[in-house]
């Protein structure tokens, strides 16, 4: 064995890498060569001086806080980095219309929640429990001079009762009714075999266009109306019936336009409620936040 | 390891792999510095290249499937210092590896011990060796590695670590006593 190999296996030797063969073999190497004796001696001491010496440099606190930085970033944005792009888009689209149409609808929306007496819903619901049996009149007649006198001491206003039998809109009777939480007259004609309720009610302001917000869902619900508002009495008259029934109303006259004829119209905007408005919103928002997360 | 900086999307840790890379990495944070640190020579240097490794180490970390963490950081941590180093001080690589193993007259181990008492000069004498016999040095004497380790993490094949340890502690010994003469007349 040549001491060159030998000093190479002398430091497998020094650094325990030597299996248990080739280790024998050199211990009794080293017994007869007093260089390799001395090398070993000499690498024994480099090694406790290079662990002794506290060379061994620790992470300075700063290197540590950085890399914890850097893990907090790389792990917060780990979810927002593995969404594609299209579906920020997607997002970001619905953002924006929701927005935009919160911003076109919600002023309206105010505006009739706050202004208007009484709601779509009521207005359609109080229609259809009048054709219910037995809910449709309270008193029955078609003489406006037996109608109007029943309203007496059951209302703080006075409604104006007209019979338009010569237009073909014949007075059936009246009743009393509740719309928005305040009693109403409600006058009741018929064309043909077609009830029209006309709700009269006391209003500060004029129902036009402050209540358009709140109407404005019966047309696309089927229902026609239209309201009027006498400015000597200042009191809100509302016809209600269904769709297809009306054009002949307003094509002739509608009912006690008489006070007001300019001031009737038919109205077919289609939006939505106050309720229905934030339904609409919710669902869009749902459905776009859906795609988002599909 | 070279193709490191593809897109971002697989890069990032998953709160669970985070647990686990806190648990199996950050604990060898000291080790991936103090490697850097003496591959690099300067603390600054190597502060920011330890960071740049522990960040390539968290994207590479899916492909990391147990074993020795350390050593896989370590890895890293080479990889990102040499890549460093061809970048900003080329010269200093291309000193030559396979240098022939000089016979040399063996030095007392009193002359050494006393040698290696001083610590400056031990570090000197380490810095001025060629990095990758620093390297083995320093993960051999330091770090504690394994040959299979430290084939690993330097990439040079485990029959020869036993000789580049030779070499390496070699060109130590004699870096630690060639310079001490001249020490002793400068500080004289």
């Amino acid at each position: 064995m040549s001491c060159d190999s030998t000093r190479t296996v002398l430091h497998g030797y020094l650094d325990g890498e030597l299996d248990a063969t080739r280790a024998a073999e050199f211990e009794r190497h080293l017994e007869n060569c007093r260089e390799c004796a001395v090398a070993l001696g000499a690498e024994e001491s480099l090694r406790s001086s290079l662990q002794r010496s506290g060379l061994y440099e620790n992470a300075p606190v700063s290197l540590r806080k950085k890399v914890r930085a850097d893990l907090d970033a790389a792990t917060a944005s780990s979810v927002a980095l593995r969404i594609p792009a299209w579906r920020w888009l997607a997002l970001a689209a619905a953002l924006l219309i929701v927005a935009s149409v919160s911003w076109y609808a919600w002023p309206r929306v105010q505006n009739s929640a706050s202004s208007a007496p009484f709601t779509a819903a009521e207005l359609i619901d109080a229609h259809v429990r009048s054709l219910q049996p037995g809910h449709l009149t309270d008193v029955v007649s078609s003489d406006q001079h037996t109608v109007k006198p029943w309203f007496n001491g059951k209302l703080a206003f006075v409604p104006p009762v007209k019979d338009f039998a010569d237009e073909g809109f014949a007075l059936i009777g009246g009743r009393l009714d509740v719309l928005g939480g305040q009693n109403v007259a409600a006058l009741v004609y018929a064309r043909r075999k077609h009830i029209i309720n006309v709700f009269v009610l006391p209003t500060k302001a004029p129902l036009a266009p402050s209540g358009d917000g709140v109407l404005r869902c019966l047309g696309c619900l089927g229902f026609r109306f239209v309201r009027a508002c006498p400015a000597s009495l200042s009191v809100g008259i509302v016809a209600l019936c269904f769709n297809n029934h009306f054009d002949a109303a307003r094509d002739s006259r509608p009912p006690c336009d008489d006070h007001a004829p300019h001031q009737s119209r038919v109205t077919l905007a289609i939006l939505a409620t106050t309720c229905e408005l934030n339904y609409c919103c919710g669902l869009l928002f749902t459905y776009a936040f859906g795609i988002f997360l599909a | 390891m070279s193709g490191s900086d593809q897109g971002r999307g697989p890069d990032v840790l998953e709160v669970q792999d985070r647990a686990r890379f806190e648990q199996l990495v950050l604990p060898h944070l000291d080790a991936a510095f103090n490697l850097a640190r003496w591959l690099l020579r300067n603390r600054a240097d190597s502060e920011d290249v330890a960071q740049e490794a522990m960040l390539r180490a968290c994207r590479f970390f899916r492909g990391f499937h147990g074993g020795d963490a350390r050593a896989w950081l370590l890895q890293i941590v080479r990889n990102t210092c040499y890549t460093w180093l061809e970048k900003n001080r080329p010269v200093e690589l291309m000193s030559e590896f396979d240098e022939e193993l000089h016979h040399q007259p063996s030095v007392s181990p009193e002359t050494l011990a006393i040698a290696g008492d001083n610590r400056e000069r031990l570090t000197r004498a380490l810095e001025t060796l060629p990095p990758r016999f620093r390297e083995v040095l320093v993960l051999r004497e330091f770090e504690g590695c394994s040959y299979k380790e430290i084939a690993s993490i330097t990439a040079i094949p485990i029959g020869t670590v036993m000789s580049a340890l030779a070499r390496a502690r070699q060109r130590l010994q004699r870096a630690l006593t060639h310079s001490s003469p001249q020490e002793a007349t400068r500080e004289l």
